[in-house]
Formats: C-alpha cells, structure tokens, sequence
C-alpha cells in the first residue's frame, strides 16, 4: 500500500467530512492524533522545519481561536444552566455546548486541510491537480497565484513605507486612510498588470495553448489507497448514522 | 449559444489572461493586508474577483474567485471553500454589468455594489448557517453571536450581519475598482477584453 498524493487527499478529504458529522468529543480527539501524523508519519512530514514550526503554530492559534469561540457563546448565548459565575458575567451549559460543536468542526476541518498542504510541494499538487482532470490553464493560474502570493506581501509592505514616507495620511482619520489605501493599492495594481501583461506575451509566444494534459502517469497503488480510505470513511460514517 | 459560451469563455481565459486571473486571485487573498495596515474596518476579499469581471470577463472572474477561495481554505481559512456560490454570483453579475458600462460612472457603481452586497449576503447566509452555525473564524462572527444573544435563530442572525456589512464592503469594492480602472494608463487597459467597456484615462 503506497501513501501519495491521492491517499493524502483522501484522507484529509475524509477528515473533513466526519467534522460535519462527528460529536464534538471525538472531533476534539482527532486533533492529537493529527498532530502525531504530521511529526511521525513520513507523507504527512512538512517539507522544511519551518513550515513544521508554522504548523505548529497554526494549530495553537486555531486552539486560541477555539477557546474564544466557545467563551464567547457560553457567555452570550444564555441557555440551559449557568455553570459559571465571574464577576457579573454568567456562563451558560447551553452556549458552552453549542461553542464546543462550533469549535471542534472548524478545528478538525483546518487542520485536516492544512496536514495536506503543509506536507505536499507545489511540484506534487500541480501533478495531482492534473491527474484528478483538472485543465493545464487552470493548474498553471494556481501555480501563478502561488508566486504572486510570494511576491504581494512584500511589495505591499514597500509601497505601504514609500508612500508613508512621501507624506501619505497612513496614520489619520479614517477617511483619509481611505483615500490612502487608493495610494497604496494603485501602484501595486499598475506594476502587477504591467508584470502580468508582459508574463502573458512570455505564455502566448511559448505558444501555451493549455489544452494538452500533464504527461506523469498515475500512481495506480496510491489511487488505490485512495480509494480504500475514501470507502473505509464512507463506510465508518453510513455505520455512525444508522447507529445514532 | 454554448458555442458563443466556450467562445467566451476562450477569450477570456486566453494564456495572456491567466496571469491576470492569478494575480487577482493573490489581490484577494492579500488586501487584508493592507486594510489590516491601514485598521481599515472593512475586508474588501472579493476585489481581485471584481477587477477581473470588469477587465476580463464574468468567467475569468468566476474562475478567480472559485480558485481564490480554494486556496484560502489551503492557507487556514477553510470555511472559504465552501462559500463559492458568492463568489460566482459576484464574479457573474459584475461582469454583467461592467458589460452593461456600469463602470463607466460612480452613481452606477455605487448602485451595482448594494445589489452585489444583498446578493452576497442572502446566498452565503444558508451556507453560514447551516455548515457552521454562523462562526466562519472572522471578525463578523461577533455580531453573530450579539444578534443570536438577542433572540434571534442562527440563519436571521447570520443573515442580518451580512445584510448589515456585505453592501457597504462592496459598494467601497467595486469603487476602489472603479477608480482604478480610471486611473489606470489605458494603453495598458486596451490590452484586457473589458476595456471597451470602460472610459479610461486614455493615454
């Protein structure tokens, strides 16, 4: 049984799904359980130690995140009990319940989604995308937009200080931010449509065309595996329904 | 008609295109960060989207938004995906009416973005509700839950915070695409298939 691209998918796929459908306790229970995958299982390795730590890290802000969502609903939604008094708030059973299923789905589903491309290179998702019969053009947009997404902040980051320092109101009231948020988005936009015009002429006079597909051939072990997980999940989750 | 269709959709889509539809795609994803620099109260995601309708085409702009979304779900936001029937209808009705020469005067504008904004919210309100009981991991969340706290059912709650947000952050998009487009050099513009639609700087 092989582990590639496919099985990752799927698996994340799978992942995904039981969040719509999974009790909060055993969503909860997942979590570690990713985070185990992403340290020891080899495919689900992150490509660098950066992007490990940056995984990391999104999962201890997304527990952050989680927290908040469940404290906010425990004190603003005020149903059933209230298990908790602090100061002149009062934490209500209901909130903290309904935060919980809120919070436990949105955590399996990003981390489900991010432990597939923390650990998957451009080059494999590219193949991937081609294989599952997606066009060349709009494989070739994606890795296009991952560049730009490279570039952007950075550029951003120049013309936000350019402009600060040609007297721009960056710092006023709110419309005066307003009007320099025009200041700062113009000159991005002109250089990347100049940029993006002369990247098209560099496509076009390759003769792209984009109709021909991408020439790897499948992995038939992986597609395999991943259809073993997507069924087995299917499965596990018709099972859980009947039962419940 | 499907023939004028995949016409269309050629055109538009053309390899000088593709590079535009990426970069719009990489503006959505990152206008926050200008309007996180600027403390902005706005959000402005579907600007890329709107540049696109109105320089390129409504299929291009649907192709960004779609693709946009997808790819904020793979940076940490995975809410997004499930959120394309917005993005579509945003795409398509603003490539409609940049058609139409809606971009040509503010007044328009102006007009276009509360419709985008009531068409943006009545759609992503279901999908809010229903999949994630209206917390999508933003800053709107809280209104949602204020409103929930007064009474109201998850979907009203929902659908009053987009209701409320969703014409304003698009009625400042489609301007800040109006202004641009003007103040673009239209030797540049005249290079996208939307240019005949628009009155440019003309340089």
């Amino acid at each position: 049984m092989r582990f590639g691209t496919a099985s990752k998918f799927s698996f994340s796929f799978a992942l995904a799904l039981l969040a719509f459908f999974l009790p909060w306790q055993v969503s909860l229970s997942f979590m570690p359980v990713i985070v185990l995958l992403e340290i020891f299982l080899s495919p689900f390795r992150p490509l660098s130690a950066g992007a490990h730590k940056k995984f990391l890290q999104f999962i201890g802000y997304l527990t952050f995140l989680g927290v908040l969502i469940v404290g906010m609903n425990g004190l603003l939604l005020k149903s059933g009990e209230v298990v908790l008094r602090l100061l002149w708030f009062n934490i209500y059973d209901g909130g903290i319940e309904f935060g919980l299923n809120v919070a436990s789905r949105l955590l399996l589903l990003s981390s489900a989604i991010l432990l597939f491309f923390v650990s998957t290179p451009i080059k494999m998702l590219a193949d991937f995308l081609g294989h599952i019969g997606l066009s060349k053009k709009i494989v070739t947009i994606i890795l296009l937009a991952t560049f730009y997404l490279d570039q952007l902040p950075q550029r951003i980051t120049q013309v936000f200080w350019a402009q600060e320092a040609r007297g721009a109101p960056v710092r006023s009231n709110i419309l005066q931010r307003l009007k320099s948020f025009f200041s700062i988005l113009a000159p991005l936009t002109l250089s990347s449509l100049v940029e993006s015009v002369d990247r098209g002429m560099a496509l076009q006079l390759r003769g792209f065309q984009g109709y021909a597909s991408l020439s790897q051939p499948r992995d038939l072990q992986d597609l395999k595996t991943a259809f073993l997980i997507v069924f087995s999940s299917l499965l596990a989750l018709l099972s859980y329904l009947i039962w419940k | 008609m499907i023939q004028s269709v995949k016409d269309q959709i050629r055109r538009e889509m053309s390899g000088a295109a593709l590079p535009l539809i990426a970069f719009s795609m990489a503006l959505n994803l990152s206008v926050g960060q200008i309007t996180g620099a600027l403390k902005i109260p706005v959000y402005l995601d579907s600007l890329g989207t709107v540049l696109s309708a109105v320089l390129l085409g409504p299929w291009a702009a649907v192709v960004a938004g779609c693709l946009s979304n997808v790819l904020a779900a793979a940076l940490g936001n995975p809410t997004m995906m499930f959120f394309l029937p917005p993005m579509i209808a945003i795409g398509v009705f603003t490539g409609i009416v940049a058609r139409a020469g809606w971009f040509r005067k503010s007044s328009l504008c102006i007009l276009g973005g509360v419709i985008q904004g009531l068409l943006a919210a009545g759609l992503s309100a279901p999908i809010s509700a229903h999949l994630f009981a209206g917390t999508t991991m933003g800053g709107a969340d809280f209104l949602v839950v204020f409103f929930r706290s007064h009474g109201y059912s998850i979907f009203e709650s929902v659908l009053f915070q987009g209701l409320l947000m969703d014409p304003v952050d698009k009625v400042i998009t489609y301007l800040v695409v109006f202004s641009l487009t003007r103040n673009l050099p239209g030797r540049l513009v005249t290079r996208f298939p939307g240019a005949s639609h628009l009155s440019t700087s003309g340089e």
